[in-house]
């Protein structure tokens, strides 16, 4: 495998993940000028400028500098379609973008089944009125670098006449002081994992990218795809990125390579995390089937909460070594559990062949405080705002994100076939445990069944509340560096 | 040209595909469909699991009804290659693997091979532009079991299988503890099945209270083999070949039936005229609107209906100015349990001015109306005959299906319900409550029949 063809210095390191060394991030969603690009040009000019940076920082910036103690700042940039416009990029070029992007994440939200109180009337006002035209993220070390971040950037909004429509302050919550086991304690994750807050390590199930990363710790390539031999494989660049092969061994058509080359879209969910309710009904449901709340939870993830798969002790502790034969009724890891059902791996016909065009990198941060085991939601979220002063404090959850080359193809697929339905997993019309939305025309109540080898057979879990809910968000175009440096200078705009 | 790809309001969704066969390779491209026919099982559509029916048929131009002489015959320097089918899910996924899966992949060249301007499945870019480029939008589109997939009805009739077991295993002096064992193993052998089914009916309202027992919302029989169906097939027809490996290896031994594939295309009007055709695309609007539906819903043979206006033939990709039809035509494409002249019957009798108003205008169509069997021998004079057809489920008819289903939904909830009972239900109770479920359904099911 070569990494020549994929050039790490033209790609936003948002492809690479920043990952826990940067733990602390301000995400700015901003409003540019109406009919002034000039303006929203010099503006996104001078934020770099005023981070200590030239330009969003790249792959390669980010693997050779990233532990350099004098590096600071590292930043990614990402545009909406009406940001594109408000940047002068001219109408023919924008008018060749994906139509899903061109239409945003509010007009998709049937087929993202955000309905109910996911719906977007329910977003955060920013999200729900669309005024959002540009992401800036600025990862940070500490939180007091991330304050002062978000200082530089109200500075250069107000210096330009700009104005933010929204903010998220969100961190990587580590395991190492709060406990976040239910009712066995063997199951705490250990320290230093980073955590999302129903208490499970989360990213772990990326898949390696053909040229952009090392394939897992010992060259296997897990939790990519499977090839005829039963090994496992990077999944092609051009599944992630504009301009490179894809897994089908085509260049997918899309906007011309002046902006497209080496940029892919970023969908960006703020999705709210409801930790009592959780609990609660883990709590209730593990009484009746006589186990431990944590073991039915680590049932409906599909994992343990220190992210090693329920099906296998994956050799060479790659976490992402193994695959569902041998578990096809689910008994082991639940077929409608949701590590299952995002990532299916062999369990469809076909090895991963049916599988391996519906792949995501998911490059998602936690908002919010971890809530300990005996403390409420609100207990937490009291004492941080006493301690803040400042915003209100915004509960726990996640802004996920995910980058993919087409939006239908792979995050709404996902979204839509597995996650909310559960048909291609034998699951009927269930849907997924934790993150399933409401489906028109289906039951309100979701379920999952659990096949186990006990004497029942079956564990019903049955009427699972929304345990998250979407808060807002929208699709982004994250270009290639020397297309955001083309963007800047004008030379897409017309005249 | 482009059509766009239709969603209509049912889980699976339709797909009709015809293109011009290369010229000389007509007879090819039928002796392979008769060849595939006796050889293959078409096991690799049964394993993408989200095909309900297909067929591919050889057209040849001289087989477009010509129906008097006021239709002028049509000629082309082609014949054509059908291909209809329907699909659960996604048209994206389903086109990406037939080229993804490399069985599949060589099945597909194999079919479209003979077809002009087939480019292969890869690049999957231009086999899309490709299909799209062929495929003629339907415009009524109709299930017997619209809120169904492939994979809800094999669960359901994996479930209907192991409920008549059970039901036939029971006897009189069977004991409490025993009847625990054999409904457990029942549970057991069903936990992979168990994913909430959506029924044939509105979904019931979610139950008030844990204690109450889930009411049965519909009624079939179970325990009872039903009687093999007499069909009476005359015309094209496919006499169901045995199942090899039957779909999730649960479904061998049911069913006695044998499904007949029409495919009817009628001359409406000679063109340019186009105002009768205009008055049937109305109608087939109002049929939409709620009236098909109920209608067709009155042919219990009947699986699947989708209704095409055909108002020209694309010539191959790329290729000007060949291949203009003379007339306008209304295609009808049905998939029926027993035969075709049966459910013809049963359609008259439905809806007589459903029939009229659909075929009424059109080309050809009897004026001598005295009894049913004139609309038999009119779509006998219309229909196409089917080389290659495939069904998900061959031996299950529409309405066992429809009774699986239902059941399944039923045996759900009760399922669910029983584990919550635990701690508060004896073994006695258990058995009681269960021969009241069984009771209610089987009397509930009589007062249906």
């Amino acid at each position: 495998m070569s990494d020549s063809a994929v050039e790490h210095f033209d790609i936003q390191a948002m492809l690479r993940g920043f990952g826990t060394t940067w733990p602390w991030a301000v995400f700015l969603y901003g409003t540019f000028a109406a009919g002034n690009p000039k303006v929203n040009r010099e503006f996104l000019r001078d934020v770099a400028t005023a981070l200590g940076r030239g330009t969003p920082t790249c792959v390669s910036e980010l693997d050779e500098r990233g532990a350099d103690p004098d590096f600071h700042n590292p930043f990614n940039v990402a545009f909406t379609y009406p940001g594109l416009s408000k940047l002068g990029i001219a109408p023919d070029v924008r008018g060749s973008f994906a139509p899903e992007f061109v239409q945003g994440m509010r007009v998709r939200a049937a087929t993202n089944s955000d309905l109910g109180r996911s719906a977007p009337e329910c977003w955060e006002p920013w999200w729900r009125d669309g005024t959002v035209d540009f992401w800036i993220g600025v990862y940070a070390r500490s939180s007091d670098e991330q304050l002062g971040q978000r200082e530089t950037l109200e500075d250069q909004l107000q210096s330009h006449g700009l104005r933010a429509a929204g903010w998220d302050m969100p961190t990587v919550c580590f395991s190492d002081d709060t406990e976040v086991w239910i009712d066995d304690p063997e199951r705490q994750p250990g320290p230093q994992k980073a955590l999302e807050h129903f208490g499970f390590e989360d990213g772990i199930g990326n898949p390696p990218v053909k040229g952009l990363a090392p394939a897992g710790p010992a060259g296997t390539g897990a939790g990519g795809k499977r090839d005829k031999a039963g090994q496992w494989q990077p999944i092609a660049a051009g599944e992630f990125l504009y301009g490179h092969l894809d897994e089908i061994g085509e260049i997918p058509p899309g906007p011309p390579p002046g902006i497209a080359a080496n940029g892919t879209y970023m969908v960006l969910r703020k999705l709210s995390q409801d930790v009592d309710t959780f609990r609660a009904y883990l709590l209730e449901w593990a009484e009746h089937h006589e186990t431990s709340a944590d073991a039915l939870a680590e049932k409906l993830v599909g994992r343990q909460r220190n992210g090693q798969p329920l099906v296998a002790d994956p050799p060479l502790g790659d976490r992402n070594d193994f695959v569902y034969a041998g578990d096809d009724q689910g008994k082991i890891c639940p077929l409608g559990s949701h590590v299952r059902r995002a990532n299916p791996r062999d369990t469809l016909n076909f090895g991963t062949l049916l599988v391996d065009r519906h792949r995501i990198l998911r490059r998602g941060i936690p908002y919010g405080t971890l809530v300990p085991r005996e403390k409420k939601q609100a207990d937490v979220n009291k004492m941080a705002d006493a301690n803040d002063g400042g915003d209100p404090y915004p509960g726990q959850g996640l802004l996920f994100i995910a980058l993919n080359i087409d939006i239908r193809r792979q995050f709404e697929f996902i979204q839509s076939q597995w996650v909310n339905q559960g048909n291609d997993l034998n699951q009927g019309s269930d849907r997924d445990p934790i993150v399933g939305g409401h489906r028109p025309g289906h039951l309100v109540h979701n379920r999952i069944v659990l096949v186990t080898d006990a004497e029942q057979g079956v564990a019903v879990c049955p009427d699972i509340p929304a345990f998250v809910e979407t808060r807002g968000g929208d699709y982004f175009f994250l270009p290639g560096v020397r297309a955001y440096q083309s963007i800047l200078e004008g030379h897409l705009s017309r005249g | 040209m482009e059509v766009t790809v239709r969603r209509f309001p049912t889980e699976s969704q339709p797909l009709t595909n015809i293109a011009p066969v290369k010229r000389g390779m007509s007879w090819v491209s039928w002796a392979l469909l008769r060849a595939m026919r006796s050889i293959s099982k078409l096991e690799m559509a049964r394993q993408l699991e989200f095909i309900h029916f297909a067929r591919w048929q050889r057209v040849r131009w001289r087989d477009l009804p010509h129906l008097g002489p006021a239709q002028p015959r049509e000629h082309f320097k082609n014949d054509f290659f059908l291909f209809a089918t329907n699909y659960n899910g996604d048209w994206d996924q389903y086109i990406d693997s037939f080229a993804r899966v490399p069985r599949i992949e060589r099945g597909m060249w194999w079919l479209w091979r003979f077809s002009r301007g087939y480019p292969g499945p890869l690049p999957i870019r231009t086999f899309k532009d490709w299909i799209r480029y062929h495929t003629y939008a339907e415009r009524f589109y109709y299930s017997a079991y619209p809120r169904s997939t492939v994979r809800n009805i094999a669960a359901a009739l994996a479930v209907k299988h192991e409920l008549d077991r059970f039901v036939d295993e029971s006897f009189p002096t069977e004991t409490t503890a025993e009847f625990k064992a054999r409904y457990l193993r029942m549970v057991r052998q069903l936990a992979p099945c168990l994913g909430s089914a959506p029924g044939v009916r509105p979904t019931t309202a979610p139950r008030t209270s844990p204690e109450e027992p889930p009411t049965p919302a519909g009624a079939v029989t179970v325990g009872r083999t039903p009687a093999p169906t007499r069909a009476r097939l005359l015309g094209p027809r496919w006499s169901t070949a045995p199942l090899v490996g039957p779909v999730l290896g649960r479904l061998a031994g049911q069913g006695h039936n044998s499904q007949s594939y029409l495919t009817a295309m009628s001359p409406i009007e000679v063109k340019p005229a186009h105002a009768v055709t205009d008055a049937i695309i109305d109608f087939i609007d109002e049929l939409n609107r709620g009236r098909g539906f109920e209608s067709f819903a009155k042919c219990p043979m009947l699986h699947m209906a989708r209704i095409l206006i055909i108002d020209d033939l694309r010539p191959a990709l790329g290729v000007a100015g060949a291949g203009s039809l003379k007339s306008n035509y209304l295609l009808f494409i049905a998939d029926v349990d027993g035969s075709v002249d049966d459910f013809l019957d049963a359609l008259y009798t439905a809806d007589p001015e459903l029939v009229d108003r659909l075929w009424g205008s059109c080309l050809g169509y009897p004026s001598d109306r005295g009894s049913p069997v004139f609309l038999r021998r009119y779509i006998e004079r219309c229909r196409l005959r089917t080389h290659l057809p495939f069904a998900a489920f061959p031996r299950e008819t529409a309405r066992e299906v429809r009774g699986a289903l239902e059941l399944h939904a039923n045996l759900l909830e009760w399922i669910a319900w029983v584990p919550m009972q635990k701690k508060k239900m004896t073994d006695a109770q258990l058995k009681s409550a269960w021969e009241d479920w069984v009771n209610r359904f089987v009397l509930g099911g009589a007062e249906h029949r």
